[in-house]
């Protein structure tokens, strides 16, 4: 019984690479979608454990002020007793927002530079000495043409002139990549905050988030307080979210593919039709021309599966994702110049081999079956 | 002639070619008896119905009518698989056309039925040799079908029907189209299956063929005369 399905299994290897073109050129369909799904969510896994891991390296809870029912900047003076409350180890008000800078739309970050320093940030230069200096993420530098030592303009409410200390480097936090990091109080002033920031995080000892969020509501309850698990879920979701639909966009253009491969495949060809009826009229029973026919598309599978996995490896790591990083984070240029964050997990590439099966065997099997079944006689005529 | 039961019967067989021109029958009503160790030629006009008489004889087609008996079992409505595991175990079959698998070499061609006997590649090559050995063409073993003369290719055909030790081998014009000398190796390859009692059923026109028969069937007007 083995020696039959061995058989079988070394006749479809060889019907693979005795008609590899034919194999090549649907499998080429194949490995291009599925190259593109397997970087598609490679990247956004990449993407999520990056969001993760700055979530969880960040502040245990976030604080923003309640107006009309949403999220509204801090009053200044509402900040200094959420230090005062038990549990809470440190408090930082954070300013950020958007401006034009050149043709560029960039992050304005403004923290205080006595908590910048204590940040273990890459940095190509070196980190602001004062508030006229500011820290240039490396996607922008490179877009805008900046260096450490020249200066730049930030317009918002007023203009303030800053020296760039220095270019976070690639190999840092994605979220920093068109970021400028500046002062707390020179970034009010770009933005004419008036007494206001735009959130408010707080370090908390181990264990005291919960305790800390509920305190901070009691304490005032203009606070709208969400804690780190809260503002993990909220990324993962809307990470799953978007990922979800990047499947599914796949998975449909991917299962038009399926009369492709019937068509594109050898199967549907008169002189297949003519070697199963042969096989028939030589003994074989429909059973056995069927696994043949279900080895070879396995081995396609493997083939297609396994070589889309490397593709996107190259793809994703070397080429750095060309037009699918963009999908994600659209703030980024269709050839984005730093490293992408993925992770290729397991079971993308084992759901690429199902899908592989699937389109093969949909375009192959129902065809092969027919002919199987059909007198060898009117096959052979 | 054997007395022994026939491993072949035809019994009323009747077979149309094109189902909605009715009562327009292209063979039969058609009695034949096939016994083992026999020679049996069936000669006719073209079209007369040779080659499906054969096809009806190998299990490869079904009549419309009548009974099909295979080694004392009816056959006429075995299923797919059953008549599959006779053909692969006790008939050899020549087509007119060879059907050849293109992109396989000859010794993967003649063995093909034993694939899904199990019989390992090695043992698979062997026979195949020893076979096209037999039929003096053995440096054909690792040609494409499409590198073969017309004279090879019968003989590749001959070798593939023959390979799994037949009870019966049903050929159909299996000299046409081939030298004389090929024809001879042919003839006498065939009656050397004749004597270690293989019955043999040939649609053939080629006299030697003719001479060497047991009996002779006659096809004209889609019957059997005698």
């Amino acid at each position: 019984m083995f020696a039959r399905h061995r058989n079988l299994a070394l006749a479809a290897a060889e019907n693979v690479a005795r008609n590899a073109r034919g194999y090549l050129v649907a499998a080429l369909g194949l490995v291009l979608g599925l190259t593109l799904l397997l970087s598609g969510v490679a990247i956004s896994e990449g993407l999520k454990a990056e969001a993760l891991a700055s979530v969880q390296s960040g502040a245990d809870v976030y604080c923003t002020w309640d107006a009309f029912g949403r999220d509204a900047p801090v009053p200044v003076d509402a900040i200094a007793p959420l230090a005062e409350l038990s549990g809470v180890e440190r408090v930082v008000p954070r300013i950020i927002g958007r401006i034009r800078l050149g043709d560029a739309l960039v992050v304005v970050i403004g923290v205080p530079f006595s908590e910048l320093r204590g940040q273990a940030l890459e940095v190509d230069g070196r980190l602001p000495q004062s508030n006229a200096e500011v820290l240039v993420g490396h996607e922008l530098a490179r877009t805008l043409g900046l260096v450490p030592g020249q200066r730049v303009g930030l317009e918002g409410e007023t203009i303030r002139l800053f020296e760039i200390a220095g270019i976070v480097r690639s190999t840092s936090s994605l979220w920093s990549a068109k970021a400028v990091v500046c002062d707390l109080d020179e970034a009010a002033a770009v933005f004419g905050a008036d007494g206001t920031v735009s959130d408010v995080c707080i370090y908390t000892r181990a264990g005291y988030e919960n305790i800390v969020a509920e305190a901070v509501e009691r304490l005032n309850p203009r606070f709208r307080v969400q804690t780190k698990q809260l503002v993990s879920e909220y990324v993962m979701r809307g990470m799953t979210l978007r990922e979800g639909i990047f499947t599914v966009l796949f998975a449909l253009a991917l299962a038009l593919a399926i009369p492709s491969f019937a068509v594109m495949t050898w199967l549907g060809h008169t002189p297949r039709r003519r070697e199963i009826g042969l096989l028939k009229a030589e003994g074989w029973r429909t059973s056995d021309v069927l696994e043949m026919v279900a080895l070879e598309n396995v081995i396609v599978s493997l083939l297609a599966a396994g070589g889309s996995l490397f593709l996107a490896m190259i793809w994703v790591h070397w080429l750095r994702a060309p037009g699918i990083t963009a999908f994600f984070l659209p703030d980024l240029p269709l050839f984005p110049a730093m490293d992408v964050p993925a992770r290729f997990t397991p079971l993308p590439p084992l759901l690429a081999l199902v899908f592989s099966l699937t389109v093969t065997m949909s375009g192959s099997i129902y065809t092969t079956w027919r002919t199987a079944i059909t007198r060898p006689v009117e096959v052979l005529s | 002639m054997s007395s022994a039961p026939p491993v072949l019967r035809l019994v009323e067989v009747t077979r149309r070619y094109t189902p909605a021109a009715a009562g327009s029958f292209a063979l039969g009503p058609v009695s034949l008896e096939i016994r083992p160790g026999t020679w049996t030629v069936v000669t006719g006009r073209s079209g007369a119905g040779k080659t499906t008489l054969l096809y009806l004889l190998a299990g490869l087609d079904r009549p419309d009518s009548g009974s099909v008996f295979m080694f004392g079992n009816d056959i006429t409505h075995a299923s797919e698989g059953a008549l599959a595991m006779i053909r692969r175990a006790r008939l050899g079959v020549v087509h007119q056309e060879f059907h050849f698998i293109d992109h396989l070499p000859v010794w993967q061609n003649v063995s093909c039925r034993l694939v899904p006997a199990g019989v390992s590649s090695r043992s698979r090559r062997e026979r195949a040799a020893d076979v096209l050995s037999e039929l003096l063409i053995q440096g054909t073993l690792d040609r494409l079908p499409r590198a073969l003369s017309g004279g090879e290719r019968q003989r590749v055909a001959l070798a593939r029907a023959v390979i799994g030790a037949p009870d019966v081998l049903i050929a159909d014009e299996p000299t046409s189209n081939v030298d004389s000398e090929t024809g001879e190796v042919i003839l006498s390859y065939m009656k050397s299956w004749q004597e270690r009692g293989t019955a043999l059923v040939i649609s053939s026109h080629d006299r030697a063929m003719v001479e060497a028969a047991d009996r002779q069937h006659v096809l004209s007007g889609g019957r059997l005369e005698p």
